[in-house]
């Protein structure tokens, strides 16, 4: 059964050397040259990243950073030219070549934006700053995932997982690397909370995204302490450049929590005052309890609130930002994992039920999470002559969490939290990119993070009050010339932290200090004009996190004893990655083979203890007044993470596009040979999409199938889990959508519907599959208006 | 020049940002004393023989750091003579605090939302009978009839204690239902009869 789908997944990768060949064929001595500039017709600045492309002879371009191109090896004859630009209206030209050319072209702002991507929006036009693998989600890939939560919305990458405690929350996983060894940016700021625990969700708002990137393998140079594993990029649109207004609503409805979500953004720029522009952007989310086919899941509501503004001044030399987001949210967690004893978890582990459910309700109950996150942000350049441009920004980041268990205390006079972290971050970056010179360009930056935190409540907690200090510095410079991309990097960074707890009624204040060199090489290499090779070694690493130093007690949800290691040493990266890009037409096809070495991996290892009467090794229990419970260890092993993950997409004519993906990973422990825990089992996705002639009151209509196959996971050690792997699951998702015209103003519209079959199914990377199936059908019916009104300017 | 100070306007008008924000620094070196909050320390069983008051035994289970850390440091065996009747009750203390916070009298207020349950196992011959009841006649079981058998043989006997927490789902009739609610306590006592 598995390996008949792997005998599928074979068979598609091996039609790409056929393509490659194929392509090859049609070469004969053209010489001319076209070559031009791509510019913003309002801000006429250049537009780098814009794609220029020639019909019919699949050839096409990309803008460098000044905007320029240049397409080679034309013939004589008339050619039609695209010019795109995400974000953009797509430019068309005819273009007759009979010497070389020169071309400006001038794109405007498409609010509606465009172009039906499948699965991966453009990725061109950030390949040319990365030697890095990126993927992107962006325009109407982006769309077709609004309402769901962050790490919901990127699992359709190939290589990306997540980690979900329930259906709401979610922690993405990139190349089976996950919580604070995943960087995430929101908006060019690291977002500080408390991600060292597996239930706790990124705090952001996804509706503020205009663009979701996602950049695997160590990225520890250009982002510091953390990026091991990789780093998600939060972007929200550019400010508007010319007089005038607009905005979009977007509406989400979604069937299996009877839930919706709500967002509004609204840009405004005064024609009195050139350069000035400003945004308010807001999100409500509500939802009551999710069903998996047989059942509801009690207590899995939640609801959102979250509201951001920004504004900008532009000139051209120079500019100022600021930025405020607020994000707010009760996510309830499913009662029935919430886990007394051992005994208690054995039952519900036992019983093919959770052992505690509840009809439809929209009430947010304990045991829940209450979190807020608020970040405010100012950020300026200015442009030098000669030199380049230089950055600054200030950051302040605030994160107030309490979690609510399932009983109050019973000595709690009113209803108070067991336990509330209260975190706060401040970051301040400087940074200089010099401008391009003799293929040169790079950048030199510093970086400082002071950051405290403390905890209340009324209940034992994980991680102590604690003051850190963190600097470091950066040097990355690029050289590009032709097909040839070099880039290299350096950074040196520093850490200090003081905690401050008491221990048997003393107070202590151990002191930590580390410190790091990490560094990358890559190179982007371009076969032809249709393939593309990165290679790349990065480095990157990771300080332990609190509660892997301090940790020592009861974990309620989990039902084992968790024990930190003060003598913890700081986690070390070291990542290769080879990558193929393939493009051609509507084809599209990648395949990426990595292998990171992560020495000093953290992780919580169960203690065990040799008993001489079986001659064998059994866990060791630690007893307390609720009974016995195991006892986990955070441990450090040299580790090995190698796979590959391929996507690849191919029209099969003008209204079919055929596409696929699929992961594999092998995540070993060096020291022993035996493998990981949590590490996604093999995945793969394979849809077909069909695309509908339209007309000019219906635009793109398209109606897709999709089937998701997550095979069983292999290979876990037996004690290291209460429950052995879930079985191999299937699920079929349906989506439809179209752009409908209502008296010109633009409406868009998707249906989506997964797990189509209702079927029942646990994945191993859901931590309460233990005690439940994943979620039933769902139905979520999406509805964007984006609207655009410009003013004359005088 | 020009270009200075558009730049020192650019710093001064970001100054703002970095002295506006301080606040709950002085909190962090002083962090809360864990021992402040609520934990079942310590388990005692006093069994009163029924047929004579002077004849009295007492077992402890007792791990003053709570959950983790430090090994329990008292667990009692439960010695009892065979064939007796004893009246028993329990007493749940928080003795990490002071004064020592009784527990066991917040159980009885919130008797409608717990229950104890008692089981012997491994040879360990003891009937138990319920002595008290909540609000709706249904038994808490701090207090309860201990009806020892014949003498222990080996040395596995055991009684195991539990306090399942049920908040609203406790029953409201019958004698409760132990596969309900969350467990705050679990203690394995070993048993001799004698």
């Amino acid at each position: 059964m598995q390996y008949k789908y792997l005998v599928i997944s074979i068979g598609i990768l091996l039609q790409l050397p056929l393509l490659l060949v194929a392509q090859k064929v049609d070469v004969e001595p053209c010489t001319y040259k076209l070559s031009g500039v791509v510019i913003d017709g309002e801000s006429n600045q250049p537009l780098p990243g814009a794609v220029v492309g020639v019909r019919d002879i699949a050839k096409a371009a990309v803008a460098d950073t000044s905007g320029k191109f240049e397409i080679m090896h034309l013939c004589a004859g008339d050619y039609v030219v695209e010019c795109r630009l995400l974000g953009y209206k797509v430019l068309i030209s005819t273009i007759r070549i009979s010497e070389d050319a020169y071309r400006k072209f001038i794109l405007h702002s498409d609010t509606c934006m465009m172009e039906s991507v499948v699965i991966i929006a453009e990725r061109n036009d950030i390949e040319k700053e990365y030697t890095q693998l990126v993927f992107e989600l962006s325009g109407k890939s982006l769309d077709l995932t609004r309402g769901l939560s962050l790490g919901e919305s990127v699992k359709k990458i190939p290589g990306v997982n997540a980690i979900q405690s329930g259906p709401t929350i979610f922690k993405p996983v990139i190349q089976g690397v996950y919580g604070n060894r995943i960087l995430i940016m929101n908006n060019g700021v690291r977002l500080e909370g408390q991600q060292w625990g597996v239930e706790h969700a990124p705090e952001i708002d996804p509706f503020l995204a205009n663009k979701i990137t996602v950049i695997k393998g160590a990225s520890g140079v250009r982002y510091g302490a953390d990026a091991i594993g990789g780093v998600l990029l939060i972007d929200s649109k550019d400010l508007r450049k010319s007089p005038g207004i607009d905005g979009e609503v977007n509406l989400v409805g979604i069937s299996n929590s009877r839930g919706g979500a709500g967002s509004v953004r609204m840009d405004y720029a005064p024609a009195q005052i050139k350069g000035l522009s400003f945004r308010i952007q807001g999100t409500v989310k509500r939802a009551g309890n999710f069903s998996a086919p047989d059942y509801f899941l009690k207590n899995t509501g939640y609801k959102e609130q979250n509201f951001s503004w920004q504004a900008g001044y532009q000139k051209k030399k120079f500019g100022l930002e600021a930025f405020y987001s607020l994000y707010n949210s009760d996510a309830g967690i499913f009662s029935a994992s919430h886990i007394g004893n051992l005994t208690d978890l054995k039952n519900a582990i036992a019983s093919d039920v959770p052992l505690e459910t509840s009809g439809f309700s929209y009430k947010v109950a304990r045991p829940y999470q209450k979190v807020a996150h608020e970040l405010s942000k100012v950020q300026g350049h200015y442009k030098f002559n000669k030199w380049g441009t230089l950055n600054l920004s200030f950051a302040r980041q605030y994160n107030n969490r309490a979690e609510f268990d399932k009983h109050k205390s019973s000595n709690a006079s009113n209803d108070e939290s067991q336990v509330r972290f209260k975190i706060t971050t401040h970051t301040a970056n400087v940074n200089f990119a010099h401008y391009t010179a003799r293929n040169f360009s790079g950048e030199l930056g510093a970086e400082v993070i002071l950051q405290s935190n403390t905890t209340g409540g009324t209940a034992k907690s994980f991680i102590p009050n604690f003051r850190s200090y963190a600097g470091g510095i950066y040097f990355i410079e690029k050289w590009k010339k032709e097909r040839l991309g070099l880039e290299a990097g350096i950074r040196y960074d520093q850490k200090r932290m003081k905690a401050f707890m008491y221990e048997n009624n003393v107070l202590v204040t151990p002191v930590y200090r580390f410190s790091n060199f990490s560094g990358s090489v890559g190179s982007s290499y371009d076969l032809n004009e249709n393939v593309k090779l990165h290679l790349n070694f990065g480095s990157a690493y990771r300080p332990p996190s609190v509660n892997e130093l301090f940790s020592d007690g009861l974990h309620h949800g989990a039902a084992r004893i968790e024990k930190g290691d003060r003598g913890l040493r700081t986690e070390v990266a070291y990542n290769t990655s080879l990558s193929a890009h393939y493009h051609y037409g509507k084809v599209f096809g990648e395949l990426t083979v990595y292998n990171n070495f992560i020495n000093d991996y953290i992780y919580l290892a169960p203690s065990v203890k040799y008993d001489a009467g079986t001659g064998a090794y059994v866990p060791d229990y630690v007893l307390t007044v609720r009974g016995a419970f195991p006892s986990f260890t955070y441990t450090q092993v040299n580790a090995v993470f190698t796979g590959m993950d391929f996507a690849f997409n191919d029209s099969l004519s003008r209204n079919i596009i055929i596409n696929s993906r699929f992961s594999l990973l092998r995540a070993v422990n060096r020291n022993t040979g035996t493998h990981l825990v949590l590490i996604p089992p093999a995945n793969m996705e394979y849809g077909i999409k069909y695309l509908f002639h339209y007309s000019e009151k219906l635009k793109d209509p398209f109606i897709a199938f999709s089937h998701l196959l997550v095979l069983k996971k292999e290979k876990v050690l037996e004690y290291e889990d209460f429950k052995e792997p879930p079985p191999t699951y299937i699920l079929f998702n349906l989506e439809a959508g179209a752009t409908l015209y209502v008296n010109k103003q633009p409406i868009d519209i998707s249906l989506a519907a997964t797990n189509v079959l209702n079927s029942r199914y646990r994945d191993y990377l859901d931590r309460f599959r233990y005690f439940s199936d994943g979620i039933g059908r769902n139905i979520l019916l999406r509805v964007k208006i984006p609207f655009n009104h410009s003013f004359k300017s005088k | 020049m020009k270009t200075l100070l558009k730049l020192s306007i650019l710093f001064a008008s970001l100054l703002p940002v970095i002295t506006s924000c301080k606040k709950d620094d002085d909190e962090v070196t002083k962090p809360r004393n864990i021992n402040e909050s609520e934990l079942i320390t310590t388990v005692k069983l006093v069994m009163v023989d029924s047929a004579n008051a002077n004849s009295t035994y007492t077992a402890v289970f007792k791990d003053e750091d709570g959950e983790g850390g430090n090994a329990p440091s008292i667990f009692d065996t439960i010695r009892l003579a065979a064939n007796t009747t004893y009246n028993v009750e329990v007493i749940l203390l928080d003795e990490s605090k002071t004064p020592v916070d009784t527990i066991s009298k917040e159980v009885e207020e919130e008797g409608k939302e717990h229950q104890f349950f008692y089981s012997a196992s491994g040879g360990a011959d003891i009937h138990i009978s319920y002595l008290d009841a909540d609000d709706n006649g249904v038994p808490v079981g701090l207090k309860v009839k201990f009806r020892t058998g014949s003498v222990t043989s080996g040395k596995n006997g055991k009684l195991k204690v539990v306090l399942k927490h049920q908040g609203e789902n406790k029953p409201v009739t019958g004698l409760g239902d132990p596969s309900i609610g969350d467990t705050d306590v679990e203690i394995d006592f070993p048993v001799l009869l004698y």
